[in-house]
């Protein structure tokens, strides 16, 4: 199975991405917390710094939808799943198969006994 | 050989030979048990969680104190605040995001880290011995691409159904209900005896038989208990030892977008309510104690962004496929590791709550007023 290397590339790509705007981004928003008139100047920055966002969050969006839809990533998902079902079955079965054997050694037990019972008896 | 087939003879060297082999083959399956658990382990580990707390409790301490100073001192003298350099998402977590007099001088840029790779591949998962019966890629078929919901899900399902093959409930009720049977029996066979009219002395001898049959079989049921539930772990594990190396390269792409959405929603806040802040200093009317509260709303977005910022999606992920390797590893080899893996999942545990708690943490919601005048 073909594994993290795509994902890693993926991360990669979107961190490159993202640090073209990182800059921009928080000096804005540095500038937009020193500025207490409210103004045109204001609403300028505040519409960067929302569409800055927004930007950055589209990249980190794409990038995780590319990564979920890897089919190594759907195909380990789907093996988890059925090994997950098949401890499950085996979990399930562990306590009845416990009682089960408990009765069955419980009778057993009561026949040795029965059959010591008379050896002991004939040896007296 | 059943079970049940090793204790169906009656004479005493045919018996006498099954028990010696049935205590050969407990011997073999004694060390596939896994309840090898220490005290002493789980109470070092009890005390230094008592330590580690502590100090932690301290640390907040000197903190909340330092956030008082700063708060009377601001309140008194209104300087012009601003959000530290470590308020910057890309700052490493020694870089506390906190409120600061501001200095008019932009703090210089933290690059972006570079990505660590996660789950480089390791010999854990190699192919053993060991059949494992698990699908393939090519049996999946084309499954459509896994929503953000289901990827976290598709773990958290694996993981408990591994507590459900390890919880120890059954044969804690299966060793309960052999010290019922053996006292049962061991009356029956003294009551037996006695029915039969045999002497006195014949009596204890017949019950001490049974008893011992019947301990010995229903140890060795604990044994063949223990064995199938390490069997079934054995397969599981080496079966998800790569596809969790593979979820978990995938989650960490997946909370890593969490976090810095997260983190950008938090800048945004904690930027408006330092703008708020810096409105009220300008206006007379404004009381000490509402500029108190605005200066504590800032100071509450600082710390929430700081405990999300803390948050490491990558190296939390590698903890987990660590832990889980450790598990593949101590399964396959059945070194008697399991108290290790406790103390491994315990720590797993911790980490993932960290994340919730950092997830959890909220500031108050903005400030309607922010661009009011």
């Amino acid at each position: 199975m073909a594994q993290a290397p795509a994902i890693d590339s993926i991360r990669t790509s979107r961190d490159t991405a993202l640090s073209a705007l990182n800059d921009a981004f928080n000096t804005i928003g540095r500038e937009v917390a020193r500025t207490t008139k409210l103004g045109p100047y204001l609403d300028r920055l505040t519409d960067r710094y929302d569409a800055l966002g927004d930007e950055r969050e589209a990249i980190l969006t794409a990038a995780t939808d590319a990564a979920l839809a890897l089919p190594e990533v759907v195909a380990a998902a789907a093996i988890l799943a059925d090994l997950a079902s098949q401890m499950n079955t085996t979990a399930a079965e562990l306590p009845k198969a416990t009682d089960l054997l408990i009765k069955s050694a419980t009778v057993l037990s009561l026949g040795q006994q029965f059959v010591d019972t008379i050896a002991t008896a004939q040896k007296a | 050989m059943t079970v049940s087939a090793r204790f169906d003879v009656s004479h005493g060297s045919q018996r006498r030979l099954v028990l010696v082999g049935a205590l050969l083959v407990s011997g073999w399956l004694a060390s596939c048990s896994p309840y090898s658990f220490s005290d002493d382990v789980q109470a070092l580990s009890t005390k230094m969680t008592s330590i580690d707390a502590s100090s932690q409790d301290t640390a907040q301490r000197i903190v909340a104190e330092k956030h008082l100073y700063n708060r009377l001192k601001w309140i008194r003298d209104k300087p012009i605040l601003a959000a530290t350099a470590g308020c910057d998402p890309n700052a490493p977590a020694k870089d506390i995001c906190d409120l600061m007099i501001d200095t008019h001088m932009n703090p210089p840029a933290y690059p972006m880290p570079t990505p660590q790779p996660v789950a480089p591949r390791t010999k854990v998962c190699e192919p053993t011995p060991i059949p494992v019966p698990t699908p393939t890629k090519e049996t999946v078929g084309a499954l459509p691409p896994l929503d953000r919901a289901a990827l976290p899900k598709s773990l958290d399902t694996y993981f408990a159904a591994l507590a459900a093959i390890t919880k120890a409930q059954d044969r804690a009720d299966l060793d309960s209900a052999a010290a019922s049977a053996s006292a049962a029996v061991g009356g029956l066979a003294q009551s037996g005896a006695t029915a039969s009219g045999v002497a006195a002395a014949g009596g204890p001898l017949a019950g001490n038989l049974a008893t011992a049959s019947s301990n010995a079989a229903l140890w060795l049921l604990g044994q063949e208990l223990d064995y199938r539930r390490l069997q079934q772990l054995r397969i599981a594990t080496q079966g998800a030892c790569e596809p969790v190396h593979t979820l978990a390269a995938a989650m960490t792409i997946l909370l890593e977008e969490q976090r810095e959405v997260r983190l950008q929603g938090m800048s945004k806040l904690l930027g408006l309510k330092l703008q708020a802040v810096g409105r009220a200093r300008q206006d007379p009317h404004v009381t000490d104690a509402a500029y108190g509260t605005m200066l504590d709303e800032a100071q509450a977005a600082a710390d929430a962004y700081q405990a999300i910022k803390v948050v490491n999606p990558s190296k939390l992920m590698q903890a987990l496929i660590d832990t889980h390797d450790q598990l593949v590893v101590a399964v396959r080899n059945n070194d008697g590791e399991f108290t290790q893996l406790v103390m491994s999942l315990t720590a797993l545990g911790k980490n993932t709550n960290d994340l919730a708690n950092a997830a959890a943490t909220s500031a108050p919601a903005p400030s309607t007023a922010a661009k009011s005048p």
